[in-house]
């Protein structure tokens, strides 16, 4: 009983070290700054922009991201420093916020394998995320300023030649 | 206007200027770069998206792989988001890997968009690192923002000012026809008034 007891100490022990290591390694603080291209007036496709930086010790040599479903490599832009592009079609891309997981080497890597067998990845758990917000695009404006010009003209064209016509009758 | 994807296609086919000294029987990375700016007009102080495609279409995986874009100077450009100089740790075979920056042009005028460069290591035990020069998207004309503005603004406020100019010649008739009417209605009533007294 007594040896049972000092087992389970122990494990409890290992379980709580293992706890405070896991911890530790995803003590990193990270923060994005993200940005998205909504002119199409000038820029053909929509760029979604998130500059990740953390603030630890030891930060991950190599950052993944995730954004629905789909896997991108961050690049390394400086120390503490990451960098996560996609681009999207005007057309396509969706109105909202989008959410970036962050993972690092060892994520990445069940990540990965969990998408090659179908399976669902979220039991995953990213080192962080964060939303990045595309609010939609401005194509311009919806009718000519010159056609409504001529339209709000000719409306009062036809309302003072109605008048005219009533008061000669 | 400018299309650049033209230009970037064709560039695209001469790009990857790989300068190898090593033999070829080794395998190794191989890197084709591609610099793209995707974007309809070039416009003073307005986002310029430059898009970077690196691709390795070689055996082994590219180690170390470093991209640097000086092609913008510090005094035409300012960076809006991104990073021209980046490095991706490993890129395997076969692999697609895009990156992005924003940058405005500060003035106007003719410029040319040169080609950024790529560093990278070959293979695991290459000593020198290998180069690669990227596409070059070319030459391109930025408009300065008053032109753009006079093109494609909804020029409202220019519309209100006409409706405003041509308010005088619409209401200066209607106001002498009114005031004509109102003094003849108000002889008419009087001389209705007449009659009913009489």
């Amino acid at each position: 009983m007594k040896m049972m007891t000092r087992h389970s100490c122990v494990l409890v022990f290992t379980l709580s070290l293992y706890a405070l290591m896991s911890t530790a390694s995803a003590s990193c603080k990270y923060s994005v700054d993200s940005y998205t291209t909504t002119d199409a007036m000038v820029v053909t496709e929509a760029a979604f922009i998130a500059q990740v930086s953390a603030e630890c010790e030891d930060s991950p040599a190599n950052l993944y991201a995730e954004v629905e479903g789909k896997l991108v490599v961050a690049a390394n832009a400086g120390p503490n420093k990451y960098q996560v592009s996609w681009l999207d079609d005007f057309k396509k891309a969706r109105r909202g916020d989008y959410l970036v997981n962050l993972y690092d080497e060892s994520g990445y890597g069940q990540l990965r394998k969990l998408l090659r067998d179908g399976e669902s990845i979220s039991g995953v758990t990213p080192v962080h995320s964060a939303y990045v917000r595309y609010p939609g695009a401005y194509k311009g404006v919806w009718v000519n300023s010159e056609f409504l010009a001529a339209i709000v003209s000719f409306v009062l064209l036809y309302v003072a030649y109605t008048f005219k016509s009533k008061i000669v009758s | 206007m400018y299309s650049f994807k033209s230009i970037v296609l064709i560039a695209l086919i001469c790009t990857s200027l790989c300068i190898s000294s090593q033999s070829s029987d080794e395998p190794q990375a191989r890197l084709l770069v591609s610099k793209q700016v995707l974007n309809k007009l070039l416009v003073q102080d307005s986002d310029i998206l430059v898009k970077y495609t690196i691709y390795n279409v070689g055996s082994v995986p590219a180690i170390n792989v470093i991209l640097q874009d000086s092609g913008f100077p510090d005094e035409a450009f300012a960076t809006v988001k991104g990073n021209l100089n980046i490095q991706f740790t490993r890129i395997p075979v076969g692999a697609n890997v895009t990156h992005a920056v924003v940058i405005k042009p500060l003035t106007y005028g003719r410029f040319n968009f040169s080609a950024a460069v790529v560093q990278y290591k070959s293979s695991e035990n290459s000593v020198e690192p290998q180069l690669a020069i990227s596409s070059e998207p070319g030459e391109g004309y930025i408009i300065s923002y008053a032109e753009y503005d006079k093109k494609f603004s909804p020029h409202l406020l220019d519309w209100f000012a006409f409706a405003i100019m041509s308010l005088p010649a619409v209401v200066a008739p209607f106001v002498m026809w009114w005031i004509s009417k109102s003094k003849y209605e108000l002889i008419l009533k009087q001389k209705r008034e007449k009659v009913s007294k009489d």
